[in-house]
């Protein structure tokens, strides 16, 4: 089975993630920006940021033959940050025309302040401004309040929830995200967040209509293999092969696809070396 | 180039071939843009002893001489009274030149300098590089594209530097990022070099054309583009370089890329790449020319490597060799020719050995570095090889080695 992860901060990972990834099926994985766990001081550590992500990291995972998308944004928690916020808003008019970048994000709350909300709201205008979706990021603490004031902000601002992945959903959020007409993440975590067994049953209650999992791998302890987990769980649980298939891989791509970036045709072609060198023969010496 | 120009240009081309060779006659054909047909664009003496005339037209390819297939010529064919040697720009035949014998029966040996005076022909033909482009282009993006890419070209041509900011991040969205597929080269105008296109995407040719359409200083603006670009459009900007680069001005973005770890840039900074090679600095470039061998970049595909390689250059890639020995693994055979230029002790038993390797790359490298190194003490092991060898190749750089 195809799988397309809409979300793991690959930057973070090493090789060995992307090699298993791969041999678990993922042929395409989109990174957005987020919080480094340590924060920046300067703007400058942004720009190399998106540097990597956009090119480097790209790179890096087309060496283990998967495709590599990213969002970009100012990310809710460093949003407070007055060293780096204003700045980082400055730098993503240019960034949000490269190549493979496929919305803006992750923005949202993180403590519920007037900053977040202000820059938010700012990054919704962006994503409006450069025809691209916005994937949203819900506080880990309050996140009910923080799914309300986010749709809340969205509807004042007037952004299409169709345009929107609501993510890090849980049992409570789901509710109130379907009735928005926003796509629902769910990342399945090894301790927090959401598990497999209880996101089989969220799918079993509510359907798969707009519905997209993610391993939201990052720097902590979570595990990029989440998704391919709990395709197994589905499996075992009797879910149809076709609303598997959705949730893993229609939904997700047909979401990002939105952007008018993501070439399908680009996609569903493996990544091969002689795509990347143009024939062995050309860029390497003949061997002996 | 008007039709005086190139009048004289293929007199004197056909003269000194004729002079050179001792040959009785030589004509210059062009391939007709659009069938497969050479047509007959200059001659000079006779082509056969009877006067037979040259034909006006011949079948394009092997055994042009006597017509034939159609497949294009890319090496010289020597039938010991006629020589049809092609004319190439980049690996593309453009044409051919015809060679009379007369009397005299050539030898291989013959031919080589031949091939290199008839490269200089083919750039002096070609067209510029945003004509060049269009032309590679056209044949592989919709209309469309084609469209945009022409409205872009079009703004920059009236110094619109905005419009070349906003495309060149859309490049790869808009015209498609796969590899272009030319064998064919760009000849900057102004400089006597060309840049093979072999490795380039259909971006880069749009990236490029975008540059080379600009009202203002290119070069400055690639440079710019590089460091404000990803990964894509980076590798479009030092492509950019290669072709408009006139100063040591953009270094820094080649030397950047020649330190990144991302192979596609590293490529496009260094091979096929002139611009890294007229400046990078002395130091700067044995470095890079080390890393291409150690990253698995051929080093033949480094403009400049002959011209400036050195006693310091041949160290360095020995010592690389003896590393990987060591380890018991393979080493590139395109080191060969290079360290020829500059041999250390032992270097010509070394080679050698190498001219009994089963595999063709490294006896062709061996012999042709054998050939420059020119140690008469070798000839024995080259009699000996040349006895056996099957390879066309590789049997005429034992025979120039020999010579």
């Amino acid at each position: 089975m195809r799988i397309f992860e809409p979300h793991a901060h690959m930057f973070s990972r090493v090789t060995d993630d992307y090699e298993q990834m791969a041999l678990a099926g993922i042929v395409g994985v989109l990174e957005p920006a987020f919080w480094l766990g340590q924060p920046r001081t300067s703007v400058g550590s942004f720009v190399d940021y998106f540097d990597a992500i956009i090119g480097w990291e790209r790179f890096r995972a087309e060496q283990f033959g998967i495709r590599h998308y990213c969002t970009l944004s100012l990310n809710p928690k460093e949003a407070n940050d007055d060293r780096v916020n204003d700045g980082v808003l400055a730098l993503l008019p240019r960034y949000l025309e490269k190549d493979g970048v496929l919305g803006v994000g992750e923005i949202g709350f993180d403590d519920i302040t007037p900053r977040e909300e202000r820059y938010l709201a700012a990054q919704l205008e962006l994503a409006r401004a450069h025809d691209l979706p916005a994937l949203v990021h819900t506080p880990h603490r309050d996140k009910v309040r923080g799914v309300e004031r986010t749709l809340a902000i969205m509807r004042e601002v007037k952004f299409p929830p169709e345009r929107v992945l609501i993510d890090h959903n849980t049992e409570q959020t789901v509710p109130l995200v379907i009735d928005s007409g926003c796509t629902l993440g769910f990342s399945i975590y090894p301790d927090t967040k959401m598990d497999e067994p209880r996101m089989v049953e969220i799918l079993r209650q509510w359907g798969t209509d707009r519905m997209v999992i993610n391993s939201a791998a990052d720097w902590g302890k979570s595990d990029p293999l989440k998704i391919p987990k709990t395709v197994n769980l589905m499996r075992q649980k009797g879910m149809a092969e076709h609303e598997i298939e959705k949730v893993v891989w229609h939904n997700p791509v047909s979401f990002f696809a939105k952007s008018g970036r993501l070439d399908l045709r680009e996609l569903d072609t493996p990544v091969s070396p002689s795509q990347l060198f143009e024939g062995n023969s050309i860029l390497r010496g003949p061997r002996a | 180039m008007t039709a005086a120009a190139t009048h004289t240009l293929f007199d004197g081309i056909l003269k000194k071939a004729i002079d050179t060779l001792g040959a009785a006659g030589a004509a210059v054909y062009l391939g007709d843009p659009d069938r497969p047909v050479l047509r007959l664009a200059a001659t000079l003496g006779q082509r056969a002893a009877d006067g037979a005339p040259w034909p006006v037209e011949m079948a394009w390819g092997k055994g042009s001489a006597g017509g034939g297939a159609a497949e294009p010529v890319t090496e010289v064919e020597n039938d010991r009274v006629m020589l049809t040697v092609p004319l190439l720009l980049g690996e593309d035949e453009v044409g051919a030149v015809i060679v009379s014998s007369g009397a005299r029966v050539f030898g291989g040996v013959d031919t080589d300098d031949l091939a290199l005076q008839f490269r200089a022909l083919a750039r002096a033909l070609a067209p510029d590089p945003l004509t060049a482009l269009r032309d590679e282009l056209a044949r592989r993006i919709p209309p469309p594209a084609r469209e945009w890419l022409e409205a872009g070209i079009a703004a920059a041509a009236r110094g619109e530097r905005d419009t070349i900011l906003t495309a060149f991040p859309a490049m790869g969205r808009r015209l498609g990022r796969e590899p272009l597929g030319s064998r064919s080269a760009l000849v900057p105008r102004d400089v006597d070099l060309d840049v093979p296109l072999r490795s380039w995407r259909i971006d880069d040719a749009g990236r490029v054309a975008l540059l080379c359409g600009f009202a203002g200083n290119a070069e400055t603006l690639a440079r710019e583009l590089y460091f404000t670009g990803d990964l894509r459009e980076r590798c479009g900007a030092l492509r950019g370089l290669a072709v408009l680069g006139r100063t040591p001005g953009a270094i820094d973005a080649v030397r950047d890329a020649v330190r990144s770890s991302a192979g596609e840039l590293f490529e496009a900074a260094l091979a096929d790449n002139p611009y890294a090679g007229r400046f990078l600095p002395d130091d700067e470039f044995r470095h890079a020319v080390l890393k291409a061998a150690f990253v698995g970049v051929s080093i033949a595909r480094v403009p400049g490597v002959e011209a400036r390689a050195d006693a310091e250059l041949s160290r360095m890639l020995l010592s690389y060799v003896t590393e990987r020995e060591v380890a018991g693994r393979s080493v590139p055979p395109d080191i060969w020719p290079v360290v020829a230029l500059h041999p250390t002790r032992g270097l010509a038993g070394k080679l050698c050995g190498y001219l009994e390797h089963p595999a063709t790359a490294h006896r062709a490298a061996a012999a042709q570095a054998l050939g420059r190194i020119g140690d008469r003490r070798a000839h024995a092991f080259l009699n000996d090889r040349l006895a056996r060898e099957d390879d066309p190749t590789v049997r005429r750089l034992l025979e120039r080695a020999l010579a």
